[in-house]
């Protein structure tokens, strides 16, 4: 069984390091599409022996696979060019908005994980009440409304008409809330739905209904029987928010003026600063990579089922 | 049954009929990865499969589940190729270029009838796609064929509009042998056909196929777990047992005098011991007891 | 039966769970509103040269910022005007015909990719399948945001592009689905019936997997149309999507946000638009989904 194990772990790695390669293959194949790469890397505006150099370190004279392989050599050094508006190694600029983001993202995620949770076994388990049907609503018009628009309504009435939180910035506290508020709600409302599907499914079962011809009381039968057999798609959907973390918080970070690296994402897309676009991808693909990997090799501990189909 | 207009030719057996679909030493094992649960439970292997099935006559294979009749009924319809050992028809090697042609002659009858068709599909369309698929025909051919299809299996036109879930089981199969005939094959492959039907359904079935085979002259493989369906209907038999034919001969020497304890087990598991004729009209006493009594030669 | 539970809301739970299982029980007004807004707003894209009050670039500096009608406005533009006097409803019945061409276009354009490559890994197997999956895998793995956002830096936008990449959007689901259907379907026996005909794969494809897995792929399309709304209006938000003189949804709210102040009605009339049809398709799909077949998967919402 052990060597099983071992077995589906290594598979599991196996599959994340391929979807890694792929992903810089992929960027690769988009960036030599995209024309000259001296150019790519280095800006337009770069002076002909700094071309030169670069060129004769890119190998372009030399075959295409070699030209690929020193590029997989670059990223594995970190190394991907230099902002054409910074003047810096775009990895480093890219790392020093990570804070910020990160920030952000946790309080969004935490508030997302409890209101969205909660909200979705509310409406599953009160599925005609009041609280329910609000629940489930609310989780619909959540996935719906686009964030950005969610923002500006916000805005509209906590900055603009009621004055209580500033519209931007990163100064204190205050600052942060409406962001944060508005990026839980999306994650929140996805949260709630599959919660609140997951919990239905479970309530739906046998064992539930036998667990109350036991006359075990409802609370019980939620902690002990409902939640741990619903928990494997929340966590699922848990994990692809924190793996999206890096990025996920693009549309709301350029609304509200939060220097993450959404917003520098945003504000590189429309310079054109390619190296920066390409160390964001990158790093916000191995970030989703590796959680989900997490994830994955969090089933294979946690889940008993599993374990017991290895043997 | 009645002849309608340009009925296909209807072949008389001759006296000493030969072998049309023969298999000689064939082996087959699925691959590692199976891909449907059936594979998995159903034969997995198959090992130096010798029979003969006779122009004219009616070949029944018996088995417990699992024993590889499934398995023998694909290969038989180029369905999957075996890994040893060679498939004749007509006494030619079944190759992948004679395929096509192979699959003409040779047509089958599955287990599920309403499986087997397309729930989405008018039946008539279905019955006549084997024909536009194969042959490019002017469409009052195909209507033609069409209706003497279907009256020979006994069905009335209005059936031909309707969809898959609006008939049922007995109708299913019977369109399912219409779709078979319209090509106007010589063998029919019969992988447990009347299985998923109820009892007097599954009579009328075998008085279908059996009457089939004596007006077009068709040669019949009929798969079957129920040794009396087999006894009703073939004249030969054979046994097989965890991918091996354990006990092959005609119909008499393999019911009355079994010579392998395989057999004899089997026929002590069904319902009513004796056999044949006497058997079959005891188990269904509406049906099979009244116009056909086994005729001498089958 | 009831007086035997412990609380009175536990035989509430399982009467609503039977209820729901029901098929003739979602919520018709729902649909039918849904029905009626996804229509209305199909016909406004198709006659939008038609039936707008005025051009849409038609600027008059005399009637700038005019408020909607019941919020002091005039008759001669019900939703006001924006900056440069342009009738905000105009632009609107525009932008809709824009976003909803996006939106269909690369609904259609995911679906067809993904469901051909999902019936070709689930038909060739091997290699062919592993390849698929990986790309599947990778896709999947990457918001498609940033791909879009990386696509976009590099090659710039217009239109045409525009609509491929959001038609690259959720392809990878469609595959999913669509190659666990064809695994499932080409098994089904009229499947090996047909084989035993000499039916081509094409014509096996055509005439009966494709029609096993038309309900869930209907399903997907739905739900991807939703995506595809918000996808397109996000971007053109950015100003990265859609861009000046075109509008679409998405691109008005952008451009009305710089007004919020003193002409809130630019920015909220295309939002509340954008949110209506998101709603409107999510409510489409829930009850397709619920009176169809159970679908395979479905990975997001």
């Amino acid at each position: 069984m052990r060597r099983n194990a071992h077995k589906v772990f290594a598979s599991k790695i196996a599959r994340a390091l391929v979807t890694l390669v792929l992903m810089v293959t992929g960027v690769f194949i988009l960036m030599r599409c995209a024309g000259d790469p001296v150019t790519v890397l280095l800006g337009p505006d770069a002076s002909p022996d700094m071309r030169a150099a670069y060129s004769g370190e890119l190998g372009l004279d030399r075959p295409i696979l070699a030209q690929y392989l020193a590029y997989l050599h670059n990223v594995v050094r970190g190394s991907l060019g230099v902002s054409y508006v910074y003047r810096q190694d775009a990895l480093g600029v890219v790392l020093s908005h990570l804070p910020l983001t990160l920030i952000l993202t946790c309080c969004a995620l935490t508030l997302a994980a409890v209101t969205g949770i909660a909200g979705g076994i509310a409406a599953a388990v009160f599925p005609s009440s009041i609280v329910g049907r609000v629940c489930t609503i609310a989780s619909v018009v959540g996935v719906c409304v686009p964030s950005f628009f969610l923002a500006i309504v916000l805005m509209l009435v906590f900055s603009i008409h009621l004055n209580w939180l500033p519209t931007g910035g990163a100064e204190s506290w205050r600052s942060l809330a409406l962001p944060a508020v508005t990026m839980a709600a999306a994650s929140s409302a996805v949260l709630a739905r599959y919660t609140r599907v997951a919990v239905r499914e479970s309530l739906d079962s046998r064992y539930v209904l036998a667990a109350f011809a036991r006359g075990i009381p409802f609370w019980r039968i939620l902690i002990h029987h409902v939640l741990p057999n619903a928990a494997a798609p929340i966590l699922t959907i848990l994990g692809l928010l924190v793996g999206g973390a890096v990025t996920g918080s693009t549309v709301v970070e350029t609304l509200f003026s939060w220097p993450g690296i959404g917003n520098l994402f945003v504000t590189s897309v429309g310079s054109r600063d390619v190296p920066v676009v390409q160390a964001i991808v990158l790093l916000a693909g191995t970030a989703m990579i590796m959680t989900n990997l997490a994830v994955d090799l969090g089933y294979t501990w946690l889940d008993p089922r599993s374990k017991s189909s290895e043997k | 049954m009645t002849s309608p207009i340009g009925l296909p030719r209807v072949r008389t057996a001759p006296a000493s009929p030969e072998p049309i679909l023969e298999l000689h030493n064939v082996d087959f094992c699925y691959r590692a990865p199976r891909r449907s649960a059936a594979e998995v439970l159903g034969g997995s292997r198959l090992r130096e499969i010798n029979m003969s099935i006779r122009r004219g006559k009616a070949h029944g294979l018996i088995g417990e589940s699992g024993s590889g009749k499934s398995t023998i009924a694909k290969l038989l319809l180029g369905l999957t190729a075996p890994q040893a050992g060679q498939i004749l028809f007509e006494g030619e090697l079944l190759t992948p270029d004679r395929l096509a042609a192979f699959r003409l002659r040779v047509q089958p009858v599955f287990q599920n009838p309403l499986d087997a068709l397309n729930p989405v599909t008018p039946i008539g369309k279905q019955i006549v796609a084997p024909l536009l698929v194969n042959f490019r025909m002017r469409s009052s051919d195909c209507q033609a064929r069409l209706a003497a299809a279907i009256s020979a299996v006994g069905l009335s036109g209005e059936i031909l509009g309707k969809l898959p879930h609006q008939i049922s089981g007995g109708q299913a199969q019977r369109v399912n042998i219409a779709r078979a005939l319209i090509l106007d094959p010589d063998v029919l492959i019969c992988d447990e056909p009347v299985s998923a039907l109820d009892m007097t359904v599954q009579a009328q079935i075998l008085n279908l196929l059996s009457d089939l085979r004596e007006s077009r002259g068709l040669s019949l493989l009929f798969i079957s777990h129920d040794i009396r369906s087999v006894a009703y209907l073939c004249s030969e038999i054979s046994v097989l047992k965890r991918g091996s034919i354990v006990e092959s001969g005609s119909r008499d020497q393999v019911l009355l005098d079994p010579k392998t304890d395989y057999m004899k087990s089997l026929l002590r598991a069904v319902p009513n011991s004796e056999l044949g004729a006497e058997m079959a009209s005891r188990s269904t006493p509406s049906q099979l007891t009244e116009p056909r009594h086994v005729p001498a030669e089958r | 039966m009831s007086t035997a539970w412990p609380h009175e809301w536990t035989w509430n739970i399982f009467q609503t769970s039977k209820a729901r299982r029901d098929p003739r029980k979602p919520a018709k007004v729902g649909l039918y509103g849904a029905s009626i807004w996804i229509v209305g707003c199909l016909l406004i894209a198709a006659l939008a040269q038609v039936i707008s009050p005025y051009h849409p670039a038609q600027i008059s500096l005399d009637a700038r910022l005019m408020p909607p009608l019941f919020f002091g406005g005039t008759l001669e533009h019900l939703l006001g005007t924006d900056e440069l006097g342009r009738d905000v409803l105009a632009r609107l019945i525009y932008s809709i015909q824009i976003s909803m061409l996006v939106a269909v276009g690369g609904t259609f354009i995911s679906t067809l990719l993904g469901v051909s490559l999902g019936f070709l890994a689930a038909e060739l197997g091997g290699l062919i399948d592993e390849g698929v999956m990986a790309l599947v895998d990778m896709q999947a793995a990457v918001q498609f945001m940033v791909t879009a956002l990386l696509v976009i830096t590099i090659f710039g936008n217009s239109l045409a592009l525009f609509v491929c990449l959001v038609g690259l959007h959720g392809w990878e689901r469609h595959a999913r689905i669509a190659r666990g259907l064809a695994l499932t379907a080409r098994n089904r026996l009229h499947v090996t019936a047909a084989r035993t005909y000499n039916a081509s794969r094409v014509h096996i494809y055509a005439k009966h997997i494709l029609p096993a897995c038309a309900p869930t792929v209907v399903v997907g399309m739905t739900l991807g149309l939703t995506e595809t709304v918000l996808l397109e209006s996000t971007l053109s938000f950015l100003g990265l999507g859609i861009q000046p003189p075109m509008s679409s949804l998405g691109n008005m709210v952008g451009f009305g946000r710089d007004y919020l102040m003193t002409a809130w009605w630019i920015a909220l009339a295309p939002g509340l638009v954008i949110a209506a049809t998101a709603i409107a398709l999510m409510t489409i799909s829930e009850s397709l989904r619920q009176t169809g077949p159970r679908p395979a998967s479905f990975n997001s919402i």
